[in-house]
């Protein structure tokens, strides 16, 4: 138990107030008593006004708030238009998935951070598709609205998948977020709660942990970073190269 | 008749846990969904592994027992609540203690000791209030006001689609968001 203690759990994607029904500070309150150290707020709508974090920042203490988008696009050229136009002005890209061949095209793309929702149509990932989320940094999202707000055939045929594409990123060794993907505070989950539900989907409870905490850090930390162009390539200070 | 021997008993714990919910919940209401989404989540076998049982539930806390290797399972059990009744429910698990003394003493009692939490009032003439987000003024009502937090019925239904896409009764805003910050 020690080391879920010390961990920081971080939930990516959490939805606010012109796309659904609470504020992005009741979002932020809610997560902050479950124990969470941070979320990423996401918009649905490229066009909304981002949440500022400094507005009440001396309430919001020891508690990090991000900037996400959750892009929804029926076809592929939409997708890339979008990311390479938000890349700048956001933390962290997610694309919702489920179709074949949004899932391909997201996974092959560096900028994007998240797949979210991959198996929502009840259909898993295959080989390749893991191959590729492997390669490009690309973390596949479990999400647990699947398990909370569904009920009975599609929440059976989601889980079969979802249980297929853990064997999958586990096998080609891609990165796993848990996710609540919260429309509501009544959707946010504690982070124990979290593991729980993830484990159900047929992971670790290391494995859990990680997707929860240690892979969420990983984005923030690749994304936040200034220097870092793109996979591979970052600015480093002259001084450090001679010394 | 002797008693069942200490090494043979069904080692247990106790789940402290508390409901947020948009209206009072009953005690029968709240087991007939925890067995109801057991069964869904698990079928039959697993729930008997379970051996979940409610002990007290008083003011939206209470204390739900299950077997001692069981505690994850019953973790996402209780995740997997959805709403009670067709009223929108989170239940938060506060702890888990190996005596029901224990959970009581660490999570239930200290916390209402500590924080203070003062009683969740519903106002009988609804004070207005306005808030503006995104370009976006929603106007409504109070209908909830405990710990900072706010819960607002709408007033026109204008923006009557965002509660049903997030399938709540009411917009949850913080004191914080409010214009003119005063309540009251």
């Amino acid at each position: 138990m020690g080391i879920i203690k010390r961990s920081k759990f971080f939930d990516l994607n959490v939805h606010s107030l012109p796309d659904y029904a609470d504020s992005p500070g009741r979002m932020v309150l809610e997560a902050k008593e479950m124990a969470y150290s941070g979320i990423c707020l996401t918009s649905l709508n490229p066009s909304n006004s981002f949440y500022d974090p400094n507005i009440s920042s001396s309430f919001y203490k020891n508690f990090e708030i991000y900037n996400g988008i959750e892009i929804q696009v029926n076809n592929i050229s939409a997708l890339n238009k979008q990311v390479n136009r938000l890349i700048d002005k956001v933390d962290i890209i997610l694309v919702s998935g489920g179709h074949e061949k949004i899932n391909r095209a997201a996974l092959e793309n560096q900028k994007v951070d998240i797949l979210a929702r991959p198996a929502s149509r009840g259909k898993p990932l295959n080989h390749v598709l893991a191959k590729a989320a492997a390669d490009n940094g690309v973390a596949i999202d479990f999400n647990i609205d699947a398990l909370t707000m569904h009920a009975r055939g599609s929440r059976i045929n989601t889980l079969a998948a979802m249980r297929l594409n853990v064997r999958l990123t586990r096998k080609y060794d891609a990165s796993m977020v848990l996710t609540s993907s919260a429309r509501s505070h009544y959707d946010l989950r504690g982070p124990r709660e979290m593991m729980a539900l993830g484990m159900l989907m047929g992971m670790t409870q290391d494995e859990a942990l990680c997707a929860l905490s240690i892979v969420p850090q990983a984005i923030i930390k690749r994304n936040t970073n200034k220097n870092r162009i793109m996979k591979g390539v970052e600015i480093v200070d002259m001084v450090e190269v001679v010394q | 008749m002797k008693i069942l021997p200490p090494t043979l008993r069904e080692s247990n714990r106790y789940i402290a846990f508390s409901i947020q919910s948009e209206e009072q919940i009953t005690r029968r209401d709240l087991i007939n969904e925890i067995n109801y989404s057991t069964t869904a989540l698990l079928g039959d076998v697993g729930s008997c592994e379970l051996g979940l049982r409610l002990f007290s539930f008083e003011d939206l806390k209470g204390i739900i027992r299950c077997t001692a290797d069981t505690t994850w399972k019953t973790r996402a059990v209780l995740a997997s609540v959805y709403s009670i009744k067709g009223i929108r429910t989170r239940i938060k698990v506060l702890g888990i203690s190996g005596t029901v003394r224990g959970a009581t003493e660490k999570y239930l009692l200290t916390e209402s000791i500590n924080e203070a939490e003062p009683e969740r009032k519903i106002t009988q003439e609804s004070i207005e209030c306005t808030i503006a987000i995104n370009a976006i003024n929603i106007h409504g009502s109070i209908i909830n006001y405990y710990n900072n937090k706010i819960d607002l019925m709408l007033k026109d239904r204008q923006y009557i689609e965002i509660l049903d896409r997030s399938n709540t009764g009411y917009i949850g805003i913080t004191v914080f968001d409010l214009k003119d910050k005063e309540i009251d």
